[in-house]
């Protein structure tokens, strides 16, 4: 009996990770599910009888899909996962970037002598700030809005895709994205230090605080919506 | 064309009919399937992912209600659905609605007058 326990906790983790469900319902269909694959055993038949009679991991998910509905509602959970995935990407670039050019910023060096002095003794956030300044165009308020809302559509737009292969994907398109337009800007600025570099390098030290930024309210806000749904779920 | 057809009916009376089984006695998933494939000719061969979502509905509705019953000789509990009053009287309604229904269809349907 053993033998058979051990194949039918492989079936039913093969079937987990193919429901588009999560929370309680997944838990209540899984507990069903072994309930009935229990009685299977009880009467007799074997894992390869139960396996065959009731389908691949993949055709029961789909069915389970189908017949829930599951497949074409929103996703509320992604909100939280895109931006932390977002914010992740970005923050690890910054990271590496700093490390790289030690403490200078890039596009700075040997080019405006008051800057560096200013921010070669700065920490972190605050050198982000000053250059900011420097580099003028992204600490605008506008700017950054539009930013902003940039970001909370992009990951709207994660939620809205239907079907969890297709946000897996979508999410982590929008995190290469943001990782590459935080690393694109950083070489620019690096590449030009002068002119156009200047203001690139300052606005893109912007766009990686304020996209972490973004990432870490989305974070919050995923949240608090994911608390709410929960509470009001639960006076059903 | 006709099985199309099958399924848009079956769709239709599984809740009567999933309601209807749990009221005769308690009982689960699996042996649901195979009452419905001894008793249901060749209309009602119902996978997991079919039946299941149907017993949610019913259960969240409050026709039907789960309960772990301990066995002897086994080790786990298993689960049951049982139907609960306001779930009888469910099932008495529908079975007056699918009645009329069916004579009226059959009337529009019925024999061809020549």
């Amino acid at each position: 009996m053993k033998q058979e326990e051990k194949q039918m906790r492989q079936y039913l983790r093969q079937i987990g990770r193919q429901l588009e469900v999560t929370g309680t319902l997944r838990e209540r269909i899984l507990s069903d599910l072994e309930n009935d694959i229990r009685a299977g055993l009880e009467q007799g038949e074997t894992m390869d009888k139960i396996r065959a009679r009731m389908g691949t991991p993949e055709e029961i998910g789909k069915r389970f899909s189908e017949e829930l509905g599951t497949d074409r509602k929103l996703s509320w959970i992604w909100l939280p996962r895109a931006g932390l995935l977002m914010s992740a990407a970005v923050l690890v670039i910054f990271v590496l970037w700093n490390l790289l050019t030690g403490q200078l910023l890039p596009g700075m060096a040997g080019t405006n002598e008051d800057s560096v002095a200013i921010i070669g003794g700065a920490d972190g956030p605050t050198s982000i700030y000053l250059a900011g300044q420097i580099g003028g165009s992204w600490t605008e308020p506008w700017n950054v809005i539009l930013l902003l809302v940039a970001v909370f559509l992009a990951c709207g737009a994660v939620c809205l895709a239907a079907g969890q292969k297709r946000r897996n994907a979508a999410a982590l398109i929008l995190a290469v994205l943001a990782a590459a337009a935080a690393l694109g800007g950083g070489i620019l600025g690096w590449l030009s230090p002068d002119g156009i570099g200047l203001y690139l390098a300052g606005g893109v030290q912007n766009l990686w605080f304020w996209a972490g930024a973004a990432g870490a309210l989305l974070v919050a806000l995923g949240a608090l919506v994911f608390v709410i749904v929960k509470t009001t779920n639960r006076k059903k | 064309m006709e099985e199309k057809f099958r399924q848009q009916i079956k769709k239709g009376v599984l809740d009567m009919i999933v309601l209807r089984l749990v009221t005769e006695k308690p009982t689960y998933g699996y042996e649901i399937i195979q009452e419905l494939e001894r008793r249901g000719k060749d209309f009602f061969q119902l996978k997991e992912g079919t039946l299941y979502p149907v017993l949610y509905r019913l259960e969240d509705g409050g026709l039907i209600r789960s309960e772990w019953k301990l066995q002897e000789g086994r080790n786990t509990p298993k689960k049951y659905y049982t139907a609960t009053d306001q779930g009888r009287e469910v099932f008495q309604e529908y079975r007056n609605v699918w009645e009329q229904f069916v004579q009226t269809v059959n009337e529009i349907c019925g024999e061809e007058t020549e």
